[in-house]
Formats: C-alpha cells, structure tokens, sequence
C-alpha cells in the first residue's frame, strides 16, 4: 500500500545522497516529486550505484513521476519559484524536505574564515528557513495543512569537535524546526527535524574512506557501523506519512545510539 | 505488506489503552503477540469501541496469534515466567514492548505520600527495568539480536506541575532506555522510547471529562487535540520494523507539539 499515494512533495539537495534516496523512497511510495539541487547531475563523490542517472531520471525509470527544478536554496526567490513550480506541474504542495546542507572542512573557530562561516549558515540555516517559509506560505494558502521536514543533522542537537559553523548552522534549523510546530501546529502543518550522525555520502567521503575516521565513527556509535542513506529514506518516508500525524516540533534522532550517551 | 511478519512480542500493559492498540496493530503486521496484564478485561473506563473484548481474543478474532498471560510487571518472578511463556507458545522472542505504567498526581511534592511513591515507582521504573533485563537476556541467548520499546511520556523529559511522582519515574525510565541503548548496541538489541503526551485512553479519562482541563490541555497542544492510543501504536509498528534499523537509543516525542508543559493537573 502507497503510503504517500497523491501527495506532491519538494525534495531540495535532491541531486546526491540523502536527499536523492529521500526522493526515490518518496517516489516509490506513490509521491510525484519536485527534485531540486544546484545541479541536476548527482556528485562524482558518491556512494550511488547508480549515480550516471540523476535523481528525477532514477525515478521516471523506476515508473514514478518527478521533475526536476535548479534551485539554490540560499535565494528566498529561487526558493519561491521552486515552489511555484511543484504547484504549476502538480496542482498543490504537500511536503517539503529541506535537505540541501554543506559542509565545509574541519577546523577550529580561530580557524574559519568569514566566508566559510556565512556559507556555512547561508546553506544550512538560511536555506532551511527560505524552504520553510515558501512551502507554509503555499499550504496556509490551500488550507489542508502540510508537512514540513527538515534534516537537521546531530549536529543541530551536540556539540561535534572541529565543527563550528556546522553546528552553529545545525542548531539554527533544530530550533526553527521546534518554533514553527507552535506556530503552525493549528493549521495542521506539521515540522520535524532528521538528526542523523556521520553517513556514506558524498559529503562524507573524506571521512568514510579515511580508514581511521570509519572505525572512530563505528566504535563511537552503539550500533557499531555506519548509517544507510536508505534508512534516513526510511524515516523521511515514516514522518511524511499519515502515521506520524500528531508528530510535530520532533528532532528525531536516527544516530545508532551515538547521542544517547 | 506485514511488516513484523514471523515476530514475536511480548507488550506488558496490553489489556488497555496504548498496550491494546500497540498489541491490535503488531497483529495486523504479523507478529505473535504475548498480552500481559494484571487483568485479561480491558478497563471498562477506556475509549476502546470493541472494550468488551479482551485484548487476545480480539486478536485471534482478527485472524492473529495471540495468548494471555497474567503478569504484575512489579514482580521479577512474573516478568520471568511472562518471557518464558513467550518461549512456551511461540519458540522465540523479538520484541519486547514496556508498557505497563501508572499515574499519581494532582499533589505537590511535599504533598505526596511515600505509598505513592512506591506504587509509580515499582510499576514505571521496576517493571520497565525488570522487562528490560529479562528481555535482554533471551535476546543475548538467542543471539540474533532483538528489540525493546519503553513507553515512556514527556513527563519523563521535563518538569510538570503536581505530577512529581509520575514524572520522576518516567524521567529513570527515559534514561534506562539511554543507558540499554548504550550497553548493548554492538548485540544488534535495537531500544527506544515512545513519549506520547495526554491520549484518550482508561487512564486519562477523568481529564478528558474535566471540562476546565480539556480546554487547558487542548489550548496548549499546536495541534489542538489529544493524543490517540492509534497515533502511539503506528509510531511503535515503525520502531519495532527493520523501517528503523538506525533509530536508537532515541525517546521519540509524539506530543502534537507540546514543548513546555502549559496545562496542570
């Protein structure tokens, strides 16, 4: 049974990692998808088997029913077009899952440039807060409610060394996340946050293959190994669905126990 | 597609609430299902339409695998012959459900009595710890791993007014559930907490009807209603499924938004 059967729903960072397995779960489960990314192309840095296809190209293939829109999540105005557009393709707008997230390099605050700082902050705080702000604009307009989900990162919650602007960025989408549901929780939007630890993406690569980063990760975590893109999917998959309903204002951690310390 | 298709669990608490709608949902997913309780009669104050059914036989009336047993979580005898029993019917233990819990308030700390103590006490943080050991040591036996879900509150993550007894005991069964994750993570046993707020269920009946409370409780809620024991049980089913492979060691909040407490009992 389609969980998400009828629902349109915008995944931005669409292109790579947890964003295009998000969109193909999403797809899979009966969602038309607006995937968006600065590229269209997934990054040569990946994981993904299939990673010569783009996200909205994977999901045609597979029988669902995607666009895609270029978008930097960083312009309020890009944000809106991405926005219109889900709604000019599909009618209305359902879901949106704020992805797109960098990372810049690890490095200490007497370290870090300015530029890296607002980057950093313009991607991941900013970019969130665009996102939020042109998907509940559009569901206060069609009046029937909406789910908001932000991947937020563990680093929105902890403190992770050598880290600063990621986490100062993480903690910003961690607590919009937390206002907006009082906000918005009466016109039934809901917002939820995804708080994953370190995973095999593209963004990580650097650390994945780094033989002594992989086995710090792997002990530091109860589980013991690393997390899937798939099973962040998972997740985005559970909260969009009507099952999580009465979830709202959640950061969800999905972390192998590496918080629960 | 039954998504805990050939498991077994065991829910303590199950003959009413979120322990029934918890055992009802795992049984339309395909899992076997150990009902335990103090009593096999669902408590005729509860919401439940079907109440006139116990737990079991609603079950088996649904075409699922079920069996009843009595079991006062506060007793580590019962919580054993409980495991056992699950053993006994179905040859295996996946998925072990906390559940059972109880309530005092309405007094401020100095107010309450130490038999108040004890009974919160015993029931939310001895039977929650007694189920987890005894979980724990099937699953290392059987060594495939295994799964617990400790139904805890967001009175067990902060500070509400004129429930301290409650809240102490569900704030020691939040970090039992930490402190299991932590401990047996590399055994592949997967633990969690689900933190609903105020649901319609038995145990809340007499808020829902106080009319000042009602008003106060939804007031405060961003989604301006009560909790379902249905919300809790389809939150669980995504737990105790492979859906979750990574959550753990996570006191998931099903609140309807709720944050800071702004109602009092």
């Amino acid at each position: 049974m389609k969980k998400l059967k009828g629902k349109v729903a915008i995944v931005t960072g669409a292109s790579s990692g947890f964003g295009r397995a998000i969109a193909k779960a999403w797809a899979e489960e009966g969602a038309k998808v607006v995937c968006s990314d600065i590229r269209q192309e997934a990054r040569q840095e990946g994981y993904e088997k299939d990673i010569n296809l783009s996200t909205d190209e994977a999901i045609l293939k597979a029988g669902g029913e995607a666009i895609f829109v270029k978008c930097d999540v960083t312009k309020e105005a890009e944000v809106k077009v991405l926005v219109d557009a889900a709604v000019k393709k599909y009618g209305k707008l359902d879901i949106i899952m704020n992805n797109a997230g960098v990372f810049t390099h690890m490095a200490k605050i007497h370290e870090c440039t300015e530029e890296e700082y607002d980057f950093t902050m313009g991607v991941n705080a900013k970019g969130v807060w665009n996102g939020c702000k042109c998907a509940i604009t559009q569901m206060i307009k069609q009046g029937k409610g909406g789910k908001v989900i932000n991947l937020v990162s563990i680093g929105g919650l902890v403190g992770l060394a050598n880290e600063p602007a990621y986490c100062a960025s993480k903690g910003a989408a961690a607590n919009l996340t937390r206002q907006l549901a009082i906000d918005y929780g009466p016109e039934k939007i809901t917002v939820n946050g995804i708080c994953p630890n370190y995973a095999p993406t593209a963004m990580c690569r650097d650390y994945y293959d780094d033989a002594g980063v992989k086995k710090f990760v792997e002990d530091a975590t109860p589980i013991g190994r690393w997390v899937t893109a798939e099973e962040i999917a998972k997740l985005a998959v559970y909260l969009a669905s009507e099952d999580a309903d009465y979830m709202t204002g959640n950061l969800v951690q999905i972390d192998g126990g590496y918080t629960a310390r | 597609m039954k998504r805990l298709k050939g498991r077994v669990a065991i829910i303590t608490g199950s003959s009413s609430g979120f322990g029934r709608a918890i055992a009802l949902k795992f049984a339309a997913e395909g899992a076997k299902i150990v009902c335990s309780d103090l009593r096999k009669d669902a408590d005729n104050k509860g919401f439940e339409k079907d109440l006139i059914v116990p737990t079991d036989e609603a079950i088996s009336k649904a075409g699922g695998e079920a069996v009843f047993v009595k079991c006062d979580v506060t007793k580590l005898k019962d919580v054993k012959a409980l495991v056992k029993a699950a053993i006994d019917n179905f040859k295996q233990l996946d998925i072990m459900v906390n559940n059972a819990g109880i309530y005092r308030g309405g007094k401020k700390v100095h107010e309450f009595t130490e038999e108040e103590l004890d009974v919160c006490y015993n029931v939310n943080v001895k039977g929650t710890f007694f189920g987890s050991q005894e979980a724990v040591k099937q699953f290392l036996k059987q060594g495939k791993g295994g799964n617990i879900i400790n139904i805890v509150s967001t009175a067990g993550l902060g500070g509400h007014p004129n429930q301290s007894v409650y809240n102490t005991s569900k704030g020691a069964a939040a970090n039992l559930t930490r402190c299991l994750a932590v401990e047996y993570g590399q055994d592949k046993i997967r633990v969690n907490g689900i933190c609903p707020t105020y649901a319609k269920t038995a145990l809340t009946r007499a808020f829902y009807e106080d009319k000042t409370f009602d008003k106060m409780f939804v007031e405060s809620i961003p989604l301006k209603r009560w909790g379902e024991a249905e919300d809790v049980a389809n939150l669980a089913v995504f737990l105790a499924s492979d859906e979750s492979s990574y959550i753990h060691g996570d006191l998931v909040k099903l609140d309807g938004g709720e944050q800071l407490c702004r109602y009092s009992v």
